[in-house]
């Protein structure tokens, strides 16, 4: 342990910390201003500041990976790129929410700095070098979006689905804590690095194992892997359209991208990863059983929020795949991370697509209010379809090309190949419910009066104009994303 | 029933502090450099006792984590939320020992202080302002099948585990020593003031700072949540105090 720490370790922590007094900003910013309508447009030029500045790190960095704070913090261009996705969907979901909150008129003005400093916990998660800024991390996140998801307080279900997450969070987080503690007594130390230096002597260890489990587990609780799912439905349908979206992009993306980190260090080795106590083998059957269990659901839903809720547990399990490819193929994560920016943005564009067409007193989430849209709201349909289409894999969107860039990586090592062809076949299954909302807009009729029209809010549209500019981007010009990705790898 | 409990949970707080005492006596010398005053007079006193041996000290942290874990099942068992604060202040209390058995005297201390003391106080205030909990049967009861599949797996659970008790048993021989497992030798200085204090602002500077966002996050989000337009301002205000706590 190096004892001491440099006064240029804080600039190289500028992307975090830069948000963090961001998030204070908004705050004192909600304390002294009397009207809280421009609290979400000002927190978006934070996250577009914030989005800056850590790209130019991701340009500027010189070596692969760099360790500030005697090891606390790690920063390589994998780190980076996750924290663009999360200051990218901070981005997008305040532009959302500033329409939605005014709509409905519920939060308050704490609303944005709680989102804003929920991203810091995200980017801490993606930058730990340490468990104990793991745990900080994941702590900052999740208390921050328990209580954006109760934040609906007139609404009984918003408060229910909170208190959910909560309890159960807080279950996973005990977990987590107790295997990084099973973790420390096996090797004495809590630093990734030192930890995956010493596993060696560890092979067999059913301390060290157990801890990795649980610090698994925990993490499949994050990312709601199938049987550690159950409180996604509830969760996503009672919390605020936005937040939902915020949920299931940002929060996923900071648990998988701290899973891959897992993955690319204590997980490492090929006596943890593979045999009769392997962590392969349990993840693929999670992966098969998450993609498959999250489909089937979704085909029954009549509730677009429970819809995507069980589309977003599906997509878990695809990039569940591409996690478990990583160590097969030598680490390289870029087919995980551009799943990830794809789908972090094509989610959100469809949740704020469902928050512009709820209407104050009606949220307007059942399939059949959305009959007939295409008619009255071009623009609103429009984009859903594009979102629809990107979350289904199919061309010329951002979702076919990473799914196909992700399946084609995960085809590099035979023993994946049977899960590919599941993943294959659960992505014709899902078509079909993606175009449910599709034939509701543009091919049934509205008897009577029209239900669902969307609401009147510029940001709502910035934010949805922009995903779908990027969903489109992605899929037609994928080139430079993908050097980007592929550049973006994990140091040391 | 409910008074049983509570005379079993105050017997546990009463061998908690009964332990707590008596190891601190004995611990406390043992940690050379910078010893407290008070320290100093323990020394005095009990120099024969200078240091529990390994199986003692085994001993005493199966005895203590064995109170630890009543003391948590009548947490969450009890339906008198009165008992279940107790009972959790027992649990701490042995936490606070286990601490000291690894000589880290001041997080032992500040175990005490802080989660025995202060935000216990804060959960009992909680508890005695919202008053008498409604007896609401809380929908845990599943189907025979999730209890079966819950019960296999925590069979696997234990079959899993036991091979870590057994190799942690064959950690002290017969003589009561310590056979090493390659752990890192701790400094003298280890767990107390001074070496935690430096440690915190050299290599655990970043958390330390990171943990304030943690705080602000939580305080920021319960006032959220719980600040309810004009109407219900007092239950808003008395799950504000709950949710401070937790945070």
């Amino acid at each position: 342990m190096s004892s001491a720490f440099k006064m240029a370790d804080f600039s190289f922590a500028a992307p975090i910390i830069f948000v963090a007094l961001w998030a204070c900003v908004v705050l004192l910013a909600s304390a002294f201003s009397t009207k809280s309508s421009k609290l979400g447009p000002l927190t978006a030029f934070g996250f577009v500041i914030g989005l800056v500045i850590t790209g130019y790190f991701w340009t500027a960095l010189e070596q692969p990976r760099m360790s500030v704070f005697s090891g606390m913090l790690v920063l390589d261009r994998f780190s980076l790129f996750l924290d663009m996705i999360f200051l990218l969907a901070g981005l997008l979901t305040s532009l959302v929410a500033h329409g939605y909150v005014e709509e409905h008129g519920f939060a308050e003005s704490e609303f944005y700095a709680v989102i804003a400093l929920s991203v810091v916990g995200m980017m801490l998660m993606g930058h730990a070098g340490d468990f104990i800024i793991v745990v900080i991390g994941l702590e900052t996140m999740s208390l921050g979006v328990y209580s954006l998801v109760a934040s609906w307080t007139d609404k009984r279900k918003s408060t229910e689905a909170g208190l959910k997450y909560f309890v159960m969070g807080a279950v996973a987080s005990g977990f987590l804590v107790y295997g990084i503690a099973l973790l420390y007594g096996a090797t004495g130390s809590t630093r990734l690095l030192v930890i995956t230096s010493r596993a060696a002597a560890h092979i067999g260890d059913p301390l060290y194992i157990i801890g990795l489990f649980m610090v698994f587990g925990a993490l499949a609780f994050k990312v709601a892997l199938v049987p550690f799912h159950m409180w996604t439905p509830d969760a996503y349908e009672g919390a605020p359209t936005p937040i939902t979206g915020f949920m299931a992009a940002a929060v996923k993306t900071a648990g998988f991208g701290l899973l891959v980190r897992a993955v690319s260090t204590i997980f490492s080795g090929e006596s943890f990863a593979y045999g009769s106590t392997g962590w392969i083998n349990i993840a693929w059957m999670l992966s098969m059983l998450t993609m498959t269990v999250g489909n089937v659901l979704a085909l029954r839903q009549t509730n677009i929020k429970r819809m995507l809720a069980y589309s977003s547990i599906a997509h878990a399990g695809y990039i569940m795949l591409g996690v478990i490819a990583i160590p097969v193929l030598g680490l390289d994560p870029s087919a995980v991370l551009l799943y990830l920016l794809q789908y972090a943005v094509t989610t959100i564009g469809a949740f704020g697509v469902v928050a512009w067409v709820g209407r104050r007193d009606a949220e307007n989430t059942g399939l059949e209010q959305w009959a007939g849209l295409g008619a009255r709201k071009p623009a609103a349909a429009l984009a859903m379809t594009i979102f629809m289409l990107s979350l289904g894999g199919i061309p010329p969107t951002a979702g076919f090309f990473a799914k196909l860039y992700l399946f084609k990586s995960a085809m590099g090592h035979p023993s994946l190949l049977i899960l590919v062809v599941i993943a294959a076949i659960n992505s014709v299954i899902s078509i079909f419910y993606y175009l449910k909302p599709i034939v509701a807009m543009y091919f049934r009729d509205a008897g009577g009066e029209p239900i669902a029209e969307p609401m009147r809010s510029s940001s709502l549209s910035v934010a949805i104009t922009l995903a779908a500019i990027i969903v489109f981007l992605l899929g037609m010009v994928p080139g430079s994303a993908l050097e980007m990705a592929i550049k973006s790898t994990i140091g040391g | 029933m409910d008074r049983r409990k509570l005379y079993v949970s105050l017997l546990l707080a009463a061998a908690a502090l009964l332990l707590i005492s008596s190891v601190a006596l004995a611990q406390a010398p043992s940690t050379s450099g910078g010893v407290a005053p008070h320290a100093q007079f323990y020394a005095g006193k009990l120099a024969s006792s200078k240091k529990l041996s390994p199986l003692a000290m085994l001993w005493a942290m199966r005895v203590l984590a064995g109170l630890m874990l009543v003391g948590g099942i009548f947490t969450i068992g009890s339906r008198n939320p009165v008992v279940a604060a107790l009972c959790l202040v027992g649990t701490l209390f042995c936490t606070g020992i286990i601490f000291l058995l690894l000589h880290a005297t001041f997080i032992a201390a500040i175990q005490v202080l802080v989660y025995a003391g202060a935000i216990m106080v804060l959960f009992v205030f909680v508890v005695m302002s919202v008053g008498h909990p409604e007896r609401e049967e809380i929908g845990l009861s599943r189907g025979i099948i999730s209890k079966l599949i819950g019960g296999a797996f925590a069979v696997m659970l234990l079959l899993r585990v036991s091979p870590v008790y057994m190799s942690y048993q064959r950690t002290v021989n017969a003589a009561g020593e310590i056979i090493s497992k390659a752990m890192p030798p701790v400094s003298s200085k280890y767990g107390n003031v001074e070496h935690v204090g430096k440690l915190l602002f050299s290599d655990y500077l970043f958390p330390f700072e990171a943990i304030s966002i943690l705080l602000l996050v939580a305080i920021v989000g319960a006032v959220m949540v719980t600040r309810h337009r004009r109407r219900d301002d007092n239950k808003g205000a008395a799950a504000a105090a709950a949710s401070a706590g937790e945070g």
